[in-house]
């Protein structure tokens, strides 16, 4: 919540000289209105995969509202295998998805969805832009930085500091590391055998991942 | 006034598939981001030891083909 705060009072004065239109600085507020839905949804993905989620965020899952929007009806789905969850059941799933003995069903990091190894090239050209975007992996987090969750992270970054970073920012980083395979990735977990719950999260993924694209591509 | 016509394009777009469920959203993903930092606890069973088989050490594993050692 701070965050959101944060973000609209900053980038609050219009951006254009005196010749700012009121019309003009609505339409900034919208597109900073839709900029901060888009960093919840990311962050909302990231908390998904990056660990199972807890009792508590399944409550509030649960009152996720759907309509007839394509996202919408992802979210109302999302809302519907929450109420059928339990932490307990969930940490098994997660488990059984994307840890496993040996392995899990499905390898959630770009550099073994693009090359078939883990830390390989993907993973050092990610570290090379998030440091030129001024970021890093937190240190208590142990886990390569292009696990699929950490991406969604970056891009809630990118796409809630508006003051930092360029749209053309977030677009050249969703081009880079996430275009390339994050909608595979999505599909593979909605099909996954092991997924109940996370097939509605591989749903949400892969409609926001098409949505993200295009917009994209409009801009 | 080509941009903006595009940028028009993306709001709106964004718009029409978002709708308002996106609200919801926030409500949800405003409280998650708080924990999002926190550190790996391996709880009361493994306190005795500093191995800890974190997810990158299990990544480790798989890696270096020790799959058939590791159970």
């Amino acid at each position: 919540m701070e965050e959101t705060v944060r973000v609209v009072e900053t980038t609050d004065p219009p951006s254009k000289g005196s010749g700012a239109s009121q019309h003009q600085d609505q339409q900034t507020r919208a597109d900073l209105e839709i900029d901060i839905a888009r960093a919840q949804e990311y962050a909302l993905l990231a908390t998904l995969l990056l660990r199972a989620p807890d009792d508590r965020l399944l409550e509030r899952l649960a009152c996720l509202l759907g309509d007839q929007t394509p996202l919408g009806i992802a979210h109302g789905s999302l809302a519907e295998a929450a109420t059928l969850a339990s932490h307990e059941t969930l940490v098994q799933e997660y488990f059984r998805l994307f840890i496993g003995v040996g392995r899990g069903e499905i390898v959630p990091y770009a550099s073994y969805y693009l090359t078939g190894f883990l830390q390989s090239r993907p993973l050092a050209n990610l570290r090379e832009d998030l440091g030129r975007l001024g970021l890093q992996r937190a240190e208590s987090h142990h886990d390569p930085e292009d696990h699929i969750g950490t991406l969604c992270e970056v891009m809630s970054s990118l796409a809630s500091d508006r003051k930092r970073f360029s749209l053309a920012d977030e677009r050249r980083f969703f081009e880079r590391h996430l275009s390339p395979w994050a909608m595979r990735f999505f599909s593979d977990l909605e099909s996954a055998k092991n997924a109940q719950f996370y097939a509605a999260v591989g749903t949400l993924g892969r409609v926001f991942m098409t949505i993200e694209a295009e917009a994209f591509t409009l801009n | 006034m080509d941009s903006k016509t595009k940028r028009l394009d993306r709001r709106n777009f964004l718009r029409a598939v978002g709708g308002v469920s996106t609200a919801a959203v926030a409500a949800v993903a405003t409280t998650v981001t708080a924990d999002e930092a926190q550190a790996y606890d391996p709880g009361q069973d493994e306190l005795a030891s500093r191995y800890r088989e974190t997810d990158h050490v299990k990544a480790f594993y798989r890696t270096a083909g020790y799959e058939t050692l590791k159970k």
